[in-house]
């Protein structure tokens, strides 16, 4: 027996709500999943475009925010028209948008850490920034001056909005005006970059702040891709203006995927909220009486592959959050950089990056840095005296890259930047030498006011190889050229360079490179509480009495030579 | 009632369905996707509907081409299977809105018991014993203390994504805890590439073993007896039985019973599974509960006669519950072997293909469910599972020898086609499966021997098992004899001592050693035989599996062949 019952189709209207086509695949998506994957495409992971309430709710925490507006102003300037009347259009994304004009601007927390929030809706005229947005938007940075807040700006834009002339134009300088004072004050601004963010908004406030995180799958730029391409006829890559490619391109710190937002946001409020530790740090283990080593052991030991690399040593930090790019050109994988925290304390961490394995290395270029490696280093320092964090530089490097493009981008200069800025930054700067210290790719993470050496570390003039080559006229003779040049621990303590050296576990630090670490963490704790005690005068003072006694040399003024005087000065 | 149903799922759990559904004059609407266009359950159904290309997530897991096929070919029910969309709570939620029966729990439990944390948090509020340990990655060696001081030691340090025994440290005193964090993470990291490790209760001799359930709409609930499914293979399982002969009547009764606390405080209902893990000593932890029938489900209807997915389909009608606790009795013992298209050899990958012979063993109590017939092809886009044989007995021991009678009758030939047959018949030979004596970590840790031993099966097929106690044996009356103690410890006295033989044995089996290479110099190191330090760490992770000792320094210079042989030699001659 078969019981059939009769096909039956529900009778409710169609619930074509209760789906969504992804614009990005086209895949059919159930909605209650998609907004529980936070509308991102489970299929694509395409970034479904927000508004911004969603964007508010997705990044404070739960009923932290209070919204705050300023009272309305006149709202057509010019009293223009197109196809409709300007206010007609503002009626109309009003009600689309449920919001009043395209920033929503207020007070928050996330993580815990309280914040003033100005997140952007694409849904209001294209997010387009008129005179109202620049006005909430700089009133946002004046409040988080005023309250001493740091500021979270949401981006989606699609530049300055037409309907209000040269009024809107002019909005990028108020913005630009008010990001200033902001980190004049040394508060720290993040903003998150957004699918779109183009034209005035990009080329102001959006791209002003300390860290920029782009969100996945981004486009953010000056000018469209359609403009573009109209107008210089190239063909443009496939990722063109996308989060990844302005990663690629130095433009960004970072790139995340939306879960990974909030949780990022609070660890970086956290480590610029509190950057003083509790207690002071304990003494770093009393100084070992130095082995005396011979130096081409010390120089072989320094570039074992396994021995702990920069990102080793921050991985025992307390936390990292890595900054990417040098804003101008690229990414450069030789030097890593960011803000950690160690020991309760929020420092700026640079150091060179060698990698483990093969394949790391290739990518690191082998720890050679080229301009934008240094001009990383350079912003991340800029960073650190604007916030007031004292600055960490680990030093590991054969030397800067020696190539074409390298030279075409000022290496010379880079670095010459980067010593300079470093030998007149208002935070501490500790310097450990951790493996290799290559001629003056390595100098310019060393200027600082203390130079903590490993024990099988060297820093160098040029690499013992270059040295037997030119001097012997044969590489092999290597060791000998290490020995006249006495490289290793040893030699720069007693010649005042270095002012400590890190002991290492028997056998060297890839011994034991947890244990490596820890003692590298140790010292530099202890170090940091001491120099963090001085002011800036007292620390600049010292810098340069430190840098000037190098070489023994320090109260000789120069004098005018008196021709045939003193034939001392005349052999 | 339902009348007509389709089966959102593919190969022999769709027949299965499709089978219980013939049996209660239910019409079959079958789904398929381009790859199964002509698949047994095709052909069984009143209606078939193609809904996609061969990958799954255009066919089998799009739901709006399942539910879309269901609304336009009549159906009026789903049944989801396993795997695929029988555990997502939104196609429940959607067959519900599309006015479909979904059988199967309502999606609010589906949810809370598909969640982890949260089915953890609702089944100890309902009495249930967890096991100590957390579910979050545990970052720094103080954190993990504080996490093993909570939970008792011992505790085990497990890799993330670790399996097959390695990346595990097993800490038991807690002075020792710092140092063996700090290693697993590192050996972690070198391995696995992933450092993330958890912190657990540590259970010696852990068995797997589940309670199959089964509730209607009305509140009411019954336990079916459990499956132990100790053999499993990271996490796959290979081999299921029942019932759980090295549990007391008395604890699987218990078992049972907070079997099914559990699922009725959640308001489950339908055919479902609470899996524990029960440690040497019969005490027992809620490890999950799993949503769905469940591949080894005929373990459970071969011993109590009750036909589950029938009982699915009426329950999901709205009908209450015909059986009571005490109408359900066990009888005998029953073993499943999953069959699958996989290659054991090279990492169990799969091996799929034409089924040019497809010979289904028969006989006494000897069931084979398949979706394959002669002549199919296996198809890569989908798992392996070729079938299941499953056999009933009235003991255990009866129930592994007939076992071994129907996987030598099975034959599955085709070209590239491999099966785990061989393997199977390999446990089945292992002193310790015989003896019921193998935990969840059996297979990972002997799964080397083994495949050495179905190899030979392979080549040189043994007509059957040995016979154990003379050439004739009566099957007992009654009761089957429970043996005097329940849990009989491996005769240490047989073990031969450690060699460099075995020394060489293993580095083959573990870091690649070829067999020309072995050494019987007891001076040779690892250089000299061509070996690096990663090999190094394969052994003493095995060493330590094996005979629960490591060499104390991670240095393959350290030490010479003798060395490490002397070495394991002084730790299996003390008592563990």
């Amino acid at each position: 027996m078969t019981a059939t019952t009769p096909a039956r189709r529900p009778d409710a209207a169609p619930r074509a709500a209760d789906w969504v086509s992804c614009p990005g695949c086209g895949w059919l998506l159930y909605r209650k999943r998609l907004e529980r994957n936070l509308s991102v495409c489970p299929e694509c992971d395409h970034h479904l475009r927000l508004g911004a309430r969603a964007r508010i709710e997705l990044l404070a925490d739960a009923g932290s925010f209070t919204e705050r507006a300023c009272p309305p102003g006149p709202a057509d300037p010019l009293a223009f028209s197109d196809l409709r009347d300007y206010p007609d259009r503002l009626a109309e994304a009003a009600v689309r948008s449920g919001e009043t004009e395209a920033v929503v601007t207020g007070t928050a927390r996330i993580g815990g850490t309280a914040v003033v929030l100005a997140a952007m809706d694409f849904g209001f005229l294209g997010g387009s920034m008129g005179v109202e947005v620049g006005r909430r938007v700089s009133a946002a940075a004046d409040l988080a001056v005023e309250q001493r807040l740091p500021l979270v700006t949401v981006c989606a834009s699609g530049g300055a909005r037409m309907q209000e002339g040269v009024l809107s134009l002019f909005q990028m300088a108020r913005a630009g005006q008010a990001y200033a004072r902001l980190r004049e004050a040394g508060l720290l601004s993040v903003c998150v970059l957004t699918d779109p963010t183009y034209g005035g908004v990009s080329a102001s406030f959006a791209t002003l702040a300390t860290v920029l995180v782009a969100e996945r799958g981004a486009h953010v730029g000056f000018a469209g891709p359609r403009v573009v391409q109209e107008t210089i006829r190239a063909e443009l890559p496939g990722d063109f203006q996308t989060a990844e490619f302005l990663l690629a391109h130095g433009l960004v710190d970072r790139v995340e995927g939306r879960a990974e937002l909030r949780p990022l946001l609070g660890r970086l409020l956290r480590l610029h909220a509190r950057p003083e530790p509790d207690a002071p740090a304990p003494a770093a283990a009393p100084a070992p009486v130095l082995r005396e080593a011979d130096p081409w052991d010390v120089v072989q030991r320094a570039r074992v592959a396994e021995r702990p690399t920069t990102l080793d040593h921050l991985a025992g930090f307390d936390d990292f959050v890595e900054l990417h790019g040098d804003r101008t050109h690229a990414d450069d994988a030789a030097v890593v950089g960011g803000v950690a925290s160690l020991g309760g304390r929020t420092v700026v961490v640079i150091g060179h990056e060698k990698g483990h394995t093969v394949r790391e290395r290739v990518t690191r270029n082998f720890g050679m840095p080229h301009p934008e490696g240094y001009r990383k280093a350079m912003r991340l320092m800029a960073h650190a005296e604007a916030a007031g964090l004292p600055v960490v530089t680990l030093v590991d490097t054969p030397g800067a890259h020696p190539g074409p493009e390298a030279e075409e981008r000022g290496q010379s200069h880079a670095i010459a930047e980067t010593i300079m800025r470093s030998s007149r930054l208002r935070v501490p700067v500790v310097a450990v030498l951790t493996g290799e210290g290559g001629s003056g790719g390595a100098l310019a993470l060393c200027t600082s006011d203390s130079l903590l050496v490993s024990e099988n570390a060297y820093l160098s003039v040029i690499s013992p190889e270059g040295c037997a080559a030119i001097l012997w006229r044969t590489a092999s003779a290597a060791p000998a050229a290490a020995r006249a040049m006495r490289l290793g621990a040893g030699h720069l303590l007693a010649s005042g360079i270095a002012t400590a050296v890190v002991p290492e576990p028997p056998g060297g630090a890839h011994a034991d490179p947890a244990e490596a670490t820890r003692l590298v963490r140790e010292a530099l704790a202890a170090e940091l509480d001491q120099l963090c005690r001085l002011d800036v005068g007292t620390l600049l003072a010292r810098r340069a009495a430190r840098l000037s006694r190098i070489g023994g040399e320090d109260a000789r003024p120069l004098r005018v030579v008196a021709p045939g005087g003193d034939g001392r000065a005349a052999r | 009632m339902i009348g007509r149903l389709l089966i959102a799922n593919r190969g022999e759990i769709a027949v299965r369905v499709a089978r219980a559904c013939r049996e209660l004059g239910i019409e079959v609407v079958a789904v398929h996707s381009t790859a199964d266009r002509r698949s047994a359950v095709v052909e069984m159904a009143d209606e078939a509907v193609h809904i996609g290309p061969p990958a799954p997530r255009a066919s089998y897991l799009h739901v709006p081409n399942v539910v879309e096929a269901a609304l336009r070919s009549g159906a009026d029910a789903v049944h989801p299977g396993y795997g695929f969309l029988s555990e997502d709570p939104d196609f429940a939620e959607i067959c519900e809105t599309e006015g479909l029966t979904f059988v199967g729990p309502p999606p609010e439990v589906m949810q809370q018991v598909g969640n982890k944390a949260t089915a953890r948090r609702l089944m100890a509020a309902a009495g249930l014993p967890l096991l100590p340990g957390v579910v979050d990655p545990v970052r720094t060696a103080e954190e993990g203390q504080a996490v093993a001081d909570e939970i008792g030691y011992p505790v085990i340090i497990k890799a993330a994504a670790g399996g097959g025994g390695r990346g595990m440290t097993v800490v038991r005193d807690p002075a020792d805890f710092a140092e063996a964090f700090a290693t697993t993470r590192t050996v972690a990291r070198a391995v696995f590439r992933d450092p993330t490790v958890y912190v657990e209760r540590y259970l010696s001799g852990a068995r797997h073993v589940e309670v199959q359930v089964l509730c209607d709409q009305h509140g009411a609930g019954v336990y079916l007896g459990e499956r132990d499914c100790s053999l499993q293979r990271r996490h796959q399982k290979l081999l299921e039985e029942g019932p759980a002969g090295h549990l007391t009547p008395e604890q699987r009764a218990a078992l049972g019973e907070m079997a099914v606390r559990g699922a009725l405080s959640v308001g489950y209902t339908g055919a479902g599974t609470v899996e524990f893990l029960v440690d040497d000593a019969g005490r027992a932890y809620f490890m999950e509960m799993n949503a769905r029938i469940q591949v080894e489900h005929p373990v459970t209807e071969l011993l109590t006669g009750v036909d589950l997915v029938r009982e699915q389909l009426l329950v999901a009608g709205g009908e209450p519950l015909r059986l009571r606790q005490e109408d359900v009795v066990v009888r005998g013992a029953a073993v499943e072997c999953r069959i699958n298209a996989e290659d054991p050899a090279r990492g169990f990958a799969p091996a799929p293909g034409r089924l040019d012979v497809l010979r289904v063993p028969d006989g006494p109590w000897t069931r084979f469910d398949t979706g394959y017939r002669q002549g199919d092809e296996v198809s890569p886009h989908y798992d392996s599972l070729l079938g299941k044989l499953v056999v009933w007995a009235p003991d255990r021991e009866q129930a592994l020898r007939r076992m071994d009678r129907a996987l030598a009758e099975l034959r599955v030939e085709g070209p590239g086609v491999h099966t785990t047959t061989a393997l199977h018949r390999a446990l089945l030979r292992d002193p310790d499966v015989r003896a019921d004596r193998h935990d969840v970590q059996f297979l990972d840790r002997r799964l080397p021997d083994l495949l050495v031993r179905a190899a030979a099966i392979a080549a040189c097929p043994e007509p059957s098992l040995p016979a154990l106690r003379g050439p004739l044996h009566l099957v007992p009356d009654g009761e089957p004899a429970v043996p005097a103690d329940p849990h009989p410890r491996p005769e240490e006295d047989t073990v031969m001592p450690f060699s460099q033989s075995d020394l060489m044995q293993l580095l083959t089996e573990k870091a690649g050693l070829p067999q020309e290479a072995h050494s019987t110099d007891p001076d040779a190191r690892f250089a000299d035989v061509g070996l690096d330090s990663l090999a190094f760490l394969s052994m003493q992770t095995e060493l330590h599996d094996r005979f629960g000792t490591t060499m104390p320094d991670d240095d393959p210079e350290a030490y010479t062949f003798g060395e490490i042989v002397e070495t394991v030699r002084a730790a299996a001659s003390q008592p563990a």
